[in-house]
């Protein structure tokens, strides 16, 4: 956001503006977060700024691929045979 | 153990090489098991990471010649280099990656910016963790990163893919 989008903003939606993305991605201390949370949820210019950026972070976890299976299964066994050779 | 899919995404990205990142991680799981007597029990998923990211560091200084391998402790660099010696966890490899307007958005930024929405929101690492296998501070990880998605918004918002606004 730019520097003079966020001096029109009233100075609610500022703060908000300032951590809206730490707030997605459940970063912010649990005070925090529900005030965000609450002002999200009542204030529309930071609801729509919100929705936007989940789709902006859904659209990324939708990239995540799954790891080769066979591959998986090697390194599953190879935790195991640790575990099993330390009992 | 679901933090091994973790350890495997990572370990792709450091060593953008299938068979490495089997190694690294295998050298991860046996480090951490002859640690396991000094572990807290807090956070094994950060433990793990920090674990990978150390025997990646080692991997590659075992490749590595001398000669460039100090000129890369002076640069402070080596934790972000793959075994190529050319630039690794911050070059991220996308082709696998299906979905062509993100991709393409991905690709345009920089890579130190790619690097933390790969790790972060791909691989689903928190800011700290993301910030331990980058080597930097929390608070370069935050700036990346939140720089890196207003870039990915306003293209994808530009390509017509990003609607925005509630219903």
């Amino acid at each position: 956001m730019s520097m003079l989008k966020m001096l029109r903003m009233p100075p609610d939606c500022r703060e908000v503006a300032k951590v809206l993305q730490s707030f997605l991605d459940g970063e912010l201390a649990e005070n925090q977060t529900d005030k965000v949370a609450e002002h999200v949820e009542h204030c529309e210019r930071c609801g729509i700024e919100a929705d936007v950026y989940m789709q902006v972070k859904e659209s990324l976890r939708d990239l995540r691929t799954p790891p080769d299976r066979d591959v998986m299964q090697r390194l599953h066994a190879f935790a195991d045979e640790l575990t099993a050779d330390g009992e | 153990m679901p933090e091994l899919q973790v350890l495997y995404s990572v370990a792709m990205r450091l060593t953008r090489n299938p068979y490495d990142a089997e190694d690294v991680v295998q050298e991860t799981l046996l480090r951490a098991f002859r640690a396991l007597d000094s572990f807290d029990g807090r956070y094994p998923r950060a433990w793990l990471l920090t674990i990978l990211r150390n025997t990646n560091i080692n991997r590659v200084r075992k490749r590595t010649p001398d000669l460039l391998r100090d000129e890369e402790r002076t640069l402070g660099a080596l934790p972000a280099r793959g075994a190529d010696g050319r630039e690794g966890a911050a070059e991220i490899a996308l082709e696998r990656i299906p979905d062509d307007a993100v991709v393409d958005a991905l690709k345009r930024l920089s890579d130190d910016h790619r690097a933390v929405v790969a790790l972060v929101d791909i691989d689903g690492l928190t800011y700290q963790e993301a910030a331990d296998i980058l080597d930097i501070p929390i608070g370069t990880v935050m700036s990346r990163l939140h720089r890196a998605r207003r870039k990915l918004r306003t293209r994808l918002e530009r390509d017509g893919y990003l609607a925005g606004g509630r219903p």
